[in-house]
């Protein structure tokens, strides 16, 4: 059943149809049994007529004369053009009188009834009786064909009109049907126009019996679905926060165990032991930051900037991370206004950067390029690091997917949450991201921005999360 | 299903050219919707050779429930249908397209 | 009217049900209908062709053409029908798969258009030959109107009916039907060679029409339904069985090859 508008059209007008033509065929038959029934009732007047003539006054000769043309008075229109043909015999079967259709041999045989028999060409209805008063036969026929036909004329016109209404009906019913199924197609448009991250109560006006559960049971889910939501949101938040304060304490409680240490080996260890609490409070921060620029989540403020401008102060913050590696770095282009929030860019341009840095071996080139071009302002982060492969520039856009796991070639352990942040931000900004090889030999990320003022950047991002 | 038509041809040949020397044939005309002779009689137990000649301009099914036979012939044309071997009785046939006036039995004796 | 709708709703629900069972068949196989187009448009041109060349047709073989071509298109169309119950029922013994299947889509092609073609000249003979000619259009023509409408809305349910049913019902209840149809496919045929003298005239082995006669509503829809005979002969009743069991083989067969798979994949 792929169709419900299809299926209840079909079955509905097939019932309608089969009904109604059924009970044609039924009043047809009626019809033409009762026509029957009054043709035979004039072959036995005319024939009872004909038998009050005396057959005395009429013997010497065979006479011929006329077939009877007589009008019905029960049913005019049933006794146009009906000829009656007939014959009258003596007892032994002498003919004494016939009508020019009738033949010169008995029509049928000596038995009383009525009789289908063919004669002149035609199929006749006989039917014979005996007047046993004047001792002759009586015999009476009229042409079946025309008998059928005749009855068939009008009774035809009665049945003609049904077999026109039925398609008439089947168009209604379609117009019924979809008409009836427009709220199934509402509550469909409703639930597939919304936003993805717009998990609101379906609002319908009017919702029919038969969708008040559907409609019910859609809302009760998607409250579900936003209760669930939220809870995660403010979960991941929550512990990022709370972790926070124990993470400052660990950090100056090493910090002060440092300084007290005086053997070397204890120092180092303590070292180590800074530097992992260190790579956990960089995570903590950057779930924060995750969950700060969720799309859903984030309350803008947006603007218009000069991202080259917001480069290079980005640049400035985070030299000291490539010098202390020894890598190239090269600020190009200049120029490029985009619509958007300072602090989450400032957060896009930071990420890209420290993780080609972070990524690229010691010694290697890096080289950021702002500029814009025919449709906006086009970013370009490269590095002549590994770079990824093209399999997994899908995924790792995904929350704490490292490529090859931690096992990292470069050695750095990172949060895996990057490039997850910067699609964020992507997203806010309606712009587009795209990896590919850099001609420096690693990993390229080419972030398009729309041109500002564009119009479109107003309320929520359509495909957030 | 080869084996059917195989099968069939068998039959044929083990029946068939015996029976054909001397089957007897029987010839109806249909004019105006009416077979003629209306009433067609045959020996038992013995195949015949209906020769059914349309002489109307329009088509004509003739038709049998009791003879299962169904063949359509056009107008102005003849067609050929083998009924029998039969038990004696009555075996009423009619024109499809007419049953009101084309109607005839074949009576077996 | 009442004759016309007589013929026309016969040939229409012997039709119908052959393309209901297709279709249904198909679609639980997982074939969109693709088929049924061109099957339509095959089988009204065969219908066209046989209705006009007919009296060629018939001149063949010694005035035996009609009865001959009529049973080789009647024994193709059982042939195919076996084919097609092997396919059913090999379909119906595995998990479902929405992987369309080419032989389905031929068979279904071919059995359609066969049906179409002989149902469809028939009724083409009747309407227009006829009906033109002898200058009866109305009531023939509303009687074909009613016959076919009557015909399509048996159709109609029947084909939702079998669609309501669950794949594994559904597709059982095809083969089952399909068995019936090429068994009543295989019937017409052997009164089709008997009127040619191709296979001998017998006595009949009963007679059922005083319980059921051919001539009545029942009888031509248990005709349609799978070739009711009041008076079979030897002949016809082992034909017809012999169909019947070929099917039956068709369905053991494909049992056979399943049992084996499940064998060699264990």
């Amino acid at each position: 059943m792929t169709s419900i508008r299809i299926f209840l059209t079909l079955s509905v007008s097939a019932l309608i149809l089969l009904v109604s033509f059924l009970s044609a065929i039924r009043g047809f038959r009626e019809s033409m049994v009762e026509a029957e029934l009054l043709f035979d009732q004039q072959l036995l007047e005319h024939a009872k007529m004909l038998s009050l003539l005396n057959p005395s006054a009429l013997s010497g000769g065979v006479r011929v004369v006329q077939d009877l043309v007589l009008p019905n008075v029960v049913n005019p229109e049933l006794g146009d053009e009906m000829q009656i043909a007939y014959q009258i015999f003596t007892e032994q079967g002498g003919l004494i009188l016939r009508s020019v259709l009738a033949p010169v041999t008995p029509m049928s045989p000596f038995e009383v009834g009525f009789r289908e028999v063919n004669f002149g060409s035609y199929r006749w209805r006989v039917l014979a009786i005996l007047d046993e008063e004047q001792s002759h036969w009586v015999l009476t026929a009229q042409r079946i064909d025309i008998r059928y036909d005749l009855a068939e004329g009008i009774i035809l016109d009665a049945v003609v009109p049904t077999i026109v209404t039925v398609p008439l009906a089947a168009v209604l019913i379609w117009l019924f049907v979809s008409f009836g199924l427009r709220p199934l197609q509402t509550l469909a448009r409703e639930v597939q126009a919304r936003e993805a991250s717009d998990l609101s109560p379906v609002r319908l006006d009017q919702v029919p019996r038969e969708l008040t559960q559907l409609s019910r049971s859609i809302n009760d889910l998607l409250r579900r679905l936003h209760g669930s939501f939220e809870r995660e949101k403010r979960f991941a938040a929550d512990a990022a926060h709370e972790l926070r304060t124990p993470i400052s304490i660990l950090k100056v409680q090493v910090h002060n165990l440092l300084q007290e240490l005086e053997a070397p080996a204890a120092r180092a260890s303590a070292r180590e032991l800074r530097e992992g609490i260190d790579a956990m409070g960089h995570l903590v921060e950057q779930i924060l930051e995750l969950n700060r620029t969720a799309p859903d989540q984030y309350s803008m403020r947006f603007q218009p900037l000069d991202l080259h401008a917001l480069a290079q102060e980005v640049v400035s913050q985070d030299f000291d991370q490539i010098l202390q590696r020894g890598q190239e770095f090269e600020l190009e282009g200049g120029g490029g206004t985009v619509l958007g929030d300072a602090t989450a860019l400032r957060s896009l341009l930071h990420n890209l950067l420290t993780n080609a840095s972070k990524y690229t071996p010691e010694g290697g080139r890096l080289r950021l390029r702002v500029a814009p071009d025919d449709h906006g302002t086009c970013c370009t982060m490269e590095d002549s690091g590994p770079g990824i492969p093209e399999q997994y520039r899908e995924r790792v856009f995904d929350r704490f997917y490292r490529l090859h796991g931690d096992q990292h070639d470069s050695g750095v352990s990172g949060s895996g949450l990057g490039l997850a942040i910067v699609k964020h931000i992507v997203d806010m900004h309606h712009a587009s991201i795209t990896l590919g090889r850099s001609e420096l030999g690693g990993l390229q990320v080419l972030v398009r921005f729309p041109a500002a003022g564009g119009g479109r950047i107003a309320g929520l991002p359509e495909e957030a999360a | 299903m080869p084996w059917l038509a195989a099968l069939a041809l068998v039959l044929a040949g083990a029946a068939g050219p015996a029976a054909l020397a001397q089957t007897p044939e029987v010839e109806i005309q249909i004019r105006e919707h009416l077979f003629f002779p209306a009433e067609v009689r045959i020996p038992a137990n013995i195949k015949v050779k209906l020769i059914i000649r349309n002489l109307d301009t329009t088509p004509e099914e003739f038709e049998s429930y009791e003879l299962n036979r169904e063949k359509v012939i056009v107008g102005n044309s003849q067609g050929v249908v083998f009924i029998g071997p039969l038990a004696p009785g009555e075996y009423p046939f009619f024109g499809e397209f007419n049953p009101r006036t084309a109607q005839g039995k074949v009576i077996v004796e | 009217m009442i004759s016309a709708v007589i013929i026309v709703l016969r040939e229409v629900l012997e039709g119908v049900l052959l393309m209901c069972m297709l279709m249904a068949s198909s679609a639980a196989m997982g074939n969109r209908l693709r088929w049924l187009p061109v099957g339509l448009l095959l089988g009204v041109a065969g219908a066209y062709s046989y209705a006009v060349f007919l009296d060629p047709i018939s001149m063949l073989f010694e005035g035996l053409g009609q009865e001959i071509i009529s049973a080789v298109m009647l024994l193709s169309a059982a042939l195919a029908l076996v084919v097609y119950v092997h396919l059913i029922a090999s379909r119906a013994l595995r998990p479902a798969s929405d992987k369309p299947s080419r032989a389905v889509l031929a068979l279904c092609l071919l059995a359609a258009a066969l049906s179409i073609s002989r149902e469809g000249a028939e009724v083409y003979l009747y309407v227009y030959a006829f009906g033109v000619q002898a200058g009866q259009m109305a009531s023939i023509m509303s009687g074909a109107v009613i016959g076919t409408g009557i015909g399509l809305s048996f159709g109609t349910f029947f084909y939702y009916g079998l669609r309501a049913l669950s794949r594994k019902a559904c597709l059982w209840t095809c083969a089952g039907i399909a068995t019936m149809t090429s068994a009543g496919l295989v019937m017409q045929a052997t009164y089709n060679l008997e009127q040619a003298d191709l296979l001998p005239g017998q006595q009949p082995l009963w007679d059922t029409s005083a319980l059921v006669r051919e001539s009545s509503l029942t009888g031509e829809m248990l005709q349609a339904a799978f070739g009711y005979e009041a008076t079979p002969t030897a002949v016809q009743l082992s034909l017809y069985l012999a169909s019947v069991l070929a099917c039956l083989a068709a369905m053991a067969l494909a049992r056979l090859h399943a049992t084996k798979r499940q064998e060699t994949s264990t």
